[in-house]
């Protein structure tokens, strides 16, 4: 069977200091001394094949390397070695209200902001009802977003984010934000969106939600696939080497 | 990329555009209306002072100055903001897949609605002048040779800026140099007795660019084959330098945003 995601010997490197090294003059100075610029690895060689229908959880520490890890499976990121093949229709979540302008109405908003995620014009008017209706937000849609409380900034963003039937979901970490009972709401939606056989690959530093929701853990330590298996014994080794590890 | 998010996502460039204009002066006193009266009173003040410092007919000069300005207020408009567009909206390359050229699309589009708004100031002026001459026609074409000189030139730059971020001084600098260096402020026979100078305008490409628009608007004349060949020339070498370095650097850039 054709893999959803191949990961293949995949390895980043940002450049260390980005701002101070993206100058003409940092760049006529290292030609003169010879000097390369200094490289951050974010992933070494990571190799990770994801099969159609699988939900895959990955935790790590911070800067582990996982949302680097999505970016580059999502296509945003093109590696500087190793082999990326997706294939499917991929559908990156990785932070809600991308594109949003605080100036434009939730409307307008819904938009530019699903033009980004993949939505034309028409598959938007088609869907508004539907966010309107998730969102709760039909009162308010005209508004400006500015006038929006982060919780209904929120609300709509997800709403939309959700009507872009994904056969591949990417999401990290987004549900930040917003009452219990709306977060309840979004974990109950985004629950029937992963059992209707969406391939899905979820960035979280909650470990128990991980365990429950995933068939399957990848725990990314300092760039590398330290364990990859059953969710409970990931976690458990996840939790005995970061429970003994000093802060 | 499927066909529905190419779809998508060119919608989002046309949107994209439609909003920065749109909010540019939303809010502002007398709103949308400085859209016009911007270059407007810019104009005027520019063809005021260099009347002035040229001691030449305010009537005369207004035209012949504007015939040149116009397309390249264009050209810089584009220019500057296409190469910082990328950099600008790391928010979305770092978070959404969109073609990274697609930033300095939306500046383009943008500066050529405001090259529009602006040549409307100069049809007016133009009414109220002198009347048309029939080599008014090759105007679309003109537009054309200095949108893909405004693309190339834009492109490239964008792709330059997201590597070294403290190049725009010296772009502005250079873009003043060849402004005030060419013929776009001075009539060439304002300099007639100085055979250096006219030499040396001879190897200004600018000055064959601006003759594009200051030869059928001001003088009535058709320009000469001479000025489309480097204006065309010029355009196709900027496109094709601007897509060359996307195209090589795009993989690059997503590291330096």
């Amino acid at each position: 069977m054709t893999p959803a995601i191949d990961v293949q010997n995949v390895s980043v490197r940002f450049l260390k200091d980005p701002l101070r090294q993206h100058t003409l003059k940092h760049f006529l100075a290292s030609r003169r001394s010879g000097g390369r610029g200094r490289l951050f690895t974010a992933l070494d060689r990571v190799t990770v094949r994801i099969e159609p229908g699988e939900i895959v959880g990955i935790v790590g520490r911070n800067g582990s390397g996982k949302s680097t890890l999505l970016r580059v499976m999502s296509g945003i990121l093109p590696p500087v070695e190793g082999r990326v093949a997706v294939g499917r229709r991929v559908t990156p979540l990785l932070e809600l209200g991308i594109g949003f302008h605080p100036d434009l109405s939730g409307r307008e908003n819904c938009y530019v902001s699903g033009a980004l995620l993949g939505l034309p014009p028409a598959a938007v008017a088609r869907k508004l009802d539907a966010i309107l209706a998730f969102s709760e937000l039909a009162a308010f849609i005209d508004e400006p977003v500015r006038n929006y409380s982060s919780g209904m900034y929120a609300r709509l963003a997800f709403a939309l984010a959700m009507e872009v039937e994904p056969e591949l979901l990417l999401l990290d970490e987004i549900l930040g934000v917003g009452d219990e009972f709306f977060l309840r709401k979004c974990l109950f939606r985004m629950q029937q969106l992963i059992r209707s056989g969406v391939t899905t690959v979820l960035v979280s530093h909650n470990l128990d939600y991980l365990v429950a929701q995933c068939s399957r853990l990848i725990w990314l330590d300092e760039g590398r696939v330290a364990a990859d298996g059953a969710p409970g014994e990931v976690a458990a080794a996840y939790r005995s080497r970061e429970g003994h590890r000093p802060t | 990329m499927t066909s529905a998010t190419g779809t998508a996502h060119r919608y989002f460039v046309w949107l994209y555009a439609q909003n920065v204009l749109r909010l540019r002066y939303r809010g502002a006193w007398l709103g949308a209306a400085w859209s016009i009266l911007q270059p407007a009173l810019y104009l005027v003040l520019m063809a005021f002072v260099f009347a002035v410092v040229n001691r030449a007919s305010l009537r005369d000069y207004v035209v012949y100055l504007f015939a040149g300005l116009i397309p390249w207020r264009f050209l810089e408009q584009a220019a500057l903001g296409m190469m910082e567009s990328v950099p600008a909206h790391g928010m979305y390359t770092r978070k959404v897949r969109v073609p990274l050229f697609y930033f300095p699309a939306v500046q383009f589009l943008v500066a050529l609605v405001d090259f529009f708004v602006a040549f409307g100031i100069l049809v007016a002026v133009l009414a109220w002048q002198q009347p048309w001459a029939l080599p008014v026609i090759v105007l679309p074409a003109a537009v054309l040779v200095w949108a893909g000189i405004a693309a190339g030139l834009g492109l490239l730059l964008s792709v330059l800026f997201v590597f070294f971020r403290d190049i725009r001084p010296l772009v502005q600098m250079g873009l003043m140099f060849l402004l005030f260096t060419s013929t776009i402020y001075f009539k060439p026979e304002t300099i007639a007795a100085d055979a250096t100078r006219l030499r040396l305008l001879a190897w200004d490409p600018v000055c064959y660019w601006a003759a594009l628009f200051q030869k059928p608007i001001y003088a009535g004349t058709w320009p000469l084959a001479a000025d489309w060949t480097v204006s065309a020339a010029s355009a196709a070498v900027l496109l094709a330098a601007g897509a060359l370095s996307y195209r090589a650097a795009h993989n690059r850039m997503h590291y330096y945003l």
